[in-house]
């Protein structure tokens, strides 16, 4: 019975604590909600209000249907394009990044410490004066001025990532098992694809999530590479609606809240495997 | 040998059935990029769809890019080889641009005749090195925005100014939301006798006591609690949305969400006269431009330009006029009717250029951060102005590799 | 390596082709579209390259007068001091990492506790500024820290029941006298960058933290181990080769974390919230001076190698355990 009282005091401190976080988390959110209502595209609200005067839906109206302001793109379309360089970005990096994982994690071989931290340089380089030879080599490869080019572009920036998280998620993956599956007569390849893999979802959902908020939020590369409307994502428009002195900020707002239910969304679905899947190192087990 | 031969008079007699035809108009396809949007953007649409019904061998395509990434876009692209046919931009992209050999210089396509109906401050604006690097569409500067409702009659000097706006601020309301970015205030800095440029292009801001008269000014601005002075636009822009700035400077740009949020209420006047010298706030005009790609061929530069005479023509810019409150180039273009516009146009009386030279992108910073550490009370207004002096002719010398 | 040394180089490469063959396609991809630009940028660091060269690449060799113009802060760039910005990044780094990973462990751990009601819901909502676009939410909290409007002195004024004013973004002084080289805009910055960095250490932690058996904590129970004794003798232990490699990857994030300082503090005022990515950010644009900026990204480079194979050195993330 004391025990009882105990944690339920225990949890009430748990449930303020967490509550006060949840707060801090939400509070930027509903402010971008507040502003999304607003009818006179104030950016700086002098007054806190979640609801505000004359609160209208008329942004979220406008954004759908001319969410690309000087070209009548439709919404689809751009949601389409966002996916396809979201999803394959993100199908690349895990494609990728799954083999020399595997690798790295269960080899022995010359340079795999240099190779791991490889990776993770390419990193660290600040890409500011970069901008023109990578310009360059995409116009050399033909793929510049299209999806692919940007797909192949992000996943090269997802890349280290994955490995990284995937290499110590195979790590807790009992070596025990891939060895019954070579004596069975698997061979490397067979036991990677059939053991490894399946293990793994987890780890490899997760991946696919960083890959996929990657290519679902870049807007920087896009507008450098890109001059077609037709292949236009929708973090681009977003960002197009900045303007130079004037932003339709109810509309920047609207646009906003809508580019980020699809990813919380993912979030929700995925909610059990990245707890999982996201082991960056090896949790002994 | 027989097999060239033969070829070569199968095209000389081909060719010959069409001497004395009128020859076919060649499609072209011409690319423009810019950021406008909103009803400038309409107005483009529109320009472009009437020149279509009258050229409808042409096909004009028209790409919209944030402002922010245009220039590094276009530059990217043209270093490379490629490139849209035509740009729109504000002039000071020119020093740059012709500096790398990104545009095309223009005067060969406009005579005396087509250049007499333009502005002349316009037209000399956009010269780098004695060549016509561009062709102004319409010009820019910033001027005294208010609301009528809370402010009756208009101050004269900057003395009555804040007088006024003591006796306006009010709880959340304040009389003046002064934004310190440079380019905004720098009306005040010219008034009180500062100069950026000697004749060889170094910088000269800490001749005479302009700066100094000038930062100390903003400096007292800054110290009366009844004013707001910051370097932030969107909280100006913000207040004076929300009616509670009575006053602000801003551009012509800004003027139709103003409308869209107070109606009638708006007014544009010219900002009061720099008390301590007498001389009037001397705001920088700037001109919107469209350059052509040093890239394209003649054919094509060809058709650009023609393109851009239709948009410089009184009837196009009349729209811009009409329809985004653009303050047109051509002189032709009727202004009579509005006053909000009426109010730039008399600020802009008294405006000095923005130099287009690549010198001028080494003021902004130093300027700004001279302004900043003042009203920060991190230096004395003498101090800030020898630092932004130095820093402006290490970066002017670092550009031209000395 | 254990091989011994009468094996060739070519025969160690051939016995591990297997391995190879792994890692090729991403080797490949990495090379192709980074190895180029960076080759590209480590000649740019010893030229003085600049906007006429776009056209023209045939900049002059100047050896290392970049980097010698850098360490001795002889760029000409307003508040350009290299040292005093290094120093800060580095300090910067170390809060934010540090930040992240106690709330991020502290929520996790309250989050694993067993019966507690809605962990899901608490889950879900706690990861939402990790869900939302980083240039939005740094928008948004620029906007918060107003001095005269901003959510964040108003909600001070109305807990402390008297008018705030504190001008976050704009005073370059000092709000901590002892922390002098912090001025409030750094908080500005710790702030969002706090916001919208400790999900990511949450989620590891509770990651790690599910895959210690609950049967644990229960027999330390039973031996009358208080809870802290469980949390820094059983918790911390076992997750932490698992929030190890997180937080190396934490500090080349932050020490690179580009967003938040331009948007939020723009690396003012008066540059003393500058990092050394936006500083080589300035140094192209609007500077222009595309040789210096090269070197400079080949320095922060070179800085975050060394932390990084520092850190790898004390913790042997890249280790596995075969």
């Amino acid at each position: 019975m004391k025990k009882e009282i105990k944690e339920k005091l225990k949890h009430l401190y748990l449930h303020t604590y967490i509550i006060f976080w949840i707060i801090i988390a939400l509070f930027p959110v509903l402010w971008i909600v507040s502003m999304s209502l607003n009818p006179i595209n104030v950016l700086k609200p002098t007054t806190l209000t979640l609801i505000p005067k004359n609160a209208s839906l008329s942004a979220y109206v406008k954004v759908l249907q001319r969410p690309y302001e000087a070209y009548p793109v439709p919404f689809v379309q751009l949601l389409f394009n966002s996916l396809f360089v979201a999803g394959g970005t993100a199908f690349l990096s895990v494609a990728l990044a799954a083999t020399a994982a595997y690798a790295f994690s269960r080899f022995s071989f010359p340079g795999r410490n240099i190779g791991l931290i490889l990776f993770l340089v390419t990193q660290m380089l600040p890409a500011t004066a970069t901008l023109a030879p990578l310009f360059v080599i995409l116009t050399l490869l033909h793929i510049r001025n299209s999806l692919w080019g940007l797909i192949i572009a992000y996943a090269s920036g997802s890349v280290p990532f994955a490995i990284w998280n995937l290499k110590g998620y195979f790590d807790t993956v009992p070596k025990e098992l891939e060895e019954a599956a070579l004596v069975d007569g698997c061979d490397r390849n067979q036991a990677f694809l059939k053991v490894i893999l399946p293990l793994s979802v987890p780890a490899l959902a997760v991946t696919f999530l960083f890959g996929f908020m990657n290519g679902w939020m870049e807007w920087m590369l896009a507008w450098t590479f890109l001059t077609k409307p037709q292949n236009f994502t929708l973090a681009m428009t977003l960002y197009n609606m900045q303007g130079q002195w004037n932003t339709p900020w109810s509309q920047f707002a609207a646009f906003s809240l809508i580019i980020s239910v699809p990813v919380m969304v993912v979030w929700f679905l995925l909610q059990k495997y990245i707890v999982s899947g996201l082991t960056l190192g090896a949790v002994k087990g | 040998m027989k097999k060239v031969l033969l070829v070569l008079l199968v095209v000389a007699m081909l060719s010959s059935f069409f001497v004395g035809c009128k020859p076919k108009p060649q499609p072209v396809s011409l690319t423009i990029w810019h950021s406008w949007s909103g009803a400038e953007l309409d107005v483009l649409n529109e320009a472009i769809a009437e020149y279509q019904k009258q050229h409808p061998e042409i096909t004009i395509n028209q790409l919209q890019v944030p402002f922010d990434q245009l220039q590094n876009k276009y530059q990217t692209e043209a270093a490379a080889g490629g490139g849209p046919d035509i740009l729109v931009g504000p002039a000071d992209w020119i020093g740059n641009f012709a500096k790398a050999n990104l545009i095309a210089p223009l005067d060969s396509y406009f005579d005396a005749a087509f250049l007499a109906d333009y502005v002349p401050g316009a037209i000399e604006q956009v010269k780098f090195n004695g060549s016509m690097m561009a062709f102004p569409q319409s010009t820019e500067c910033v001027a005294l925005i208010y609301n009528k409702s809370l402010v009756q009659n208009l101050p004269k000097d900057t003395n009555e100014l804040v007088t006024l706006v003591d006796s306006i601020t009010q709880g959340d309301t304040y009389g003046f939301v002064y934004n310190s970015g440079f380019y905004f205030t720098a009306g005040y800095f010219f008034a009180a006798g500062m100069k950026l440029f000697d004749a060889n292009s170094d910088a000269i801001v800490s001749q005479g006591d302009g700066g100094v008269k000038a930062l100390t000014f903003l400096k007292n601005l800054a110290s009366d609690p009844k004013f707001i002075v910051a370097n932030d636009y969107g909280k100006a822009d913000s207040m004076f949305k929300e009616g509670k700035a009575a006053m602000i400077i801003n551009g012509p740009w800004a003027v139709g969400d103003y409308t869209n949020a107070l109606g009638d209420k708006v007014g544009v006047a010219p900002m009061p006269v720099f008390a301590e010298t007498g001389n009037p706030f001397a705001p920088f005009v700037n001109t919107k431009d469209f350059f052509v790609n040093a890239n394209i061929n003649d054919t094509q530069k060809k058709a650009a330009v023609d393109f851009i005479k239709f948009m410089v023509s009184k009837d196009v810019e009349q729209k811009f006029f009409e329809k985004a409150k653009h303050i047109p180039s051509n002189v032709k273009v009727d202004t009579s009717s509005d006053l909000i516009v009426g109010g730039f146009l008399e600020q802009m009386k008294t405006g000095v250029p923005m130099p287009i030279i690549p010198e001028m992108g080494a003021v902004w910073d130093p300027m700004q951060t001279a302004i900043d550490s003042v009203l920060a009370s991190k230096a004395m207004p003498q101090d800030a102005i020898n630092t932004a002096q130095t820093t402006i002719q290490d970066k002017i010398n670092a550009s031209r590799g000395q | 390596m254990v091989d011994k040394s009468d094996i060739s180089m070519w025969e160690k490469l051939r016995r591990h082709r297997l391995a190879y063959y792994y890692i090729l396609p991403s080797a490949i991809v990495m090379a192709l579209i980074t190895a180029f630009p960076i080759f590209y940028q480590i000649w740019m660091a010893f030229t003085n390259f600049n906007i006429t060269n776009l056209r023209n690449p045939h900049p002059d060799f100047v050896g290392l007068g970049n980097f010698i113009k850098i360490f001795t802060n002889k760029v000409p760039l307003e508040n350009f001091n290299f040292w005093r910005t290094f120093a800060f990044d580095i300090f910067w780094t170390f809060a934010n990492v540090f930040l992240h990973v106690t709330i991020g462990i502290s929520l996790a751990v309250a989050l694993n506790t067993p019966r507690l009601a809605f962990k899901k819901i608490y889950r879900t909502l706690l990861v939402i500024p990790w869900a939302v676009p980083s240039y939005i939410s740094a928008l948004i909290w620029r906007n918060m820290f107003d001095a005269d409007f901003g959510a964040v002195n108003q909600i001070l004024s109305n807990i402390l029941n008297m008018t705030v004013k504190i001008p976050w973004l704009t005073n370059p002084n000092a709000p901590i006298k002892i922390l002098s080289f912090l001025s409030y805009a750094f908080y500005a910055d710790l702030i969002t960058n706090v916001w919208l960095g400790f999900p990511f250490m949450m989620v590891v932690a509770t990651g790690a933290l599910q895959s210690i058996p609950n049967e644990i904590f229960e027999a330390a129970e039973i031996d009358g181990v208080n809870e802290r004794g469980k949390f820094f003798k059983i918790t911390l232990p076992l997750i932490r080769s698992a929030m190890l490699p997180a937080i190396m990857l934490g500090i080349v994030w932050t020490f690179n974390q580009f967003n938040v300082i331009y948007l939020v503090s723009g690396g003012g005022p008066l540059g003393t919230t500058e990092i050394l990515v936006t500083q080589a950010y300035k140094i192209v644009n609007p500077g222009g001076l595309y040789g210096v900026a090269s070197a400079f990204g080949l320095i922060v480079f070179f800085i975050l190698l060394a932390i990084t194979l520092i850190t790898n050195r004390i913790t042997r993330a890249t280790e596995s355990q075969i």
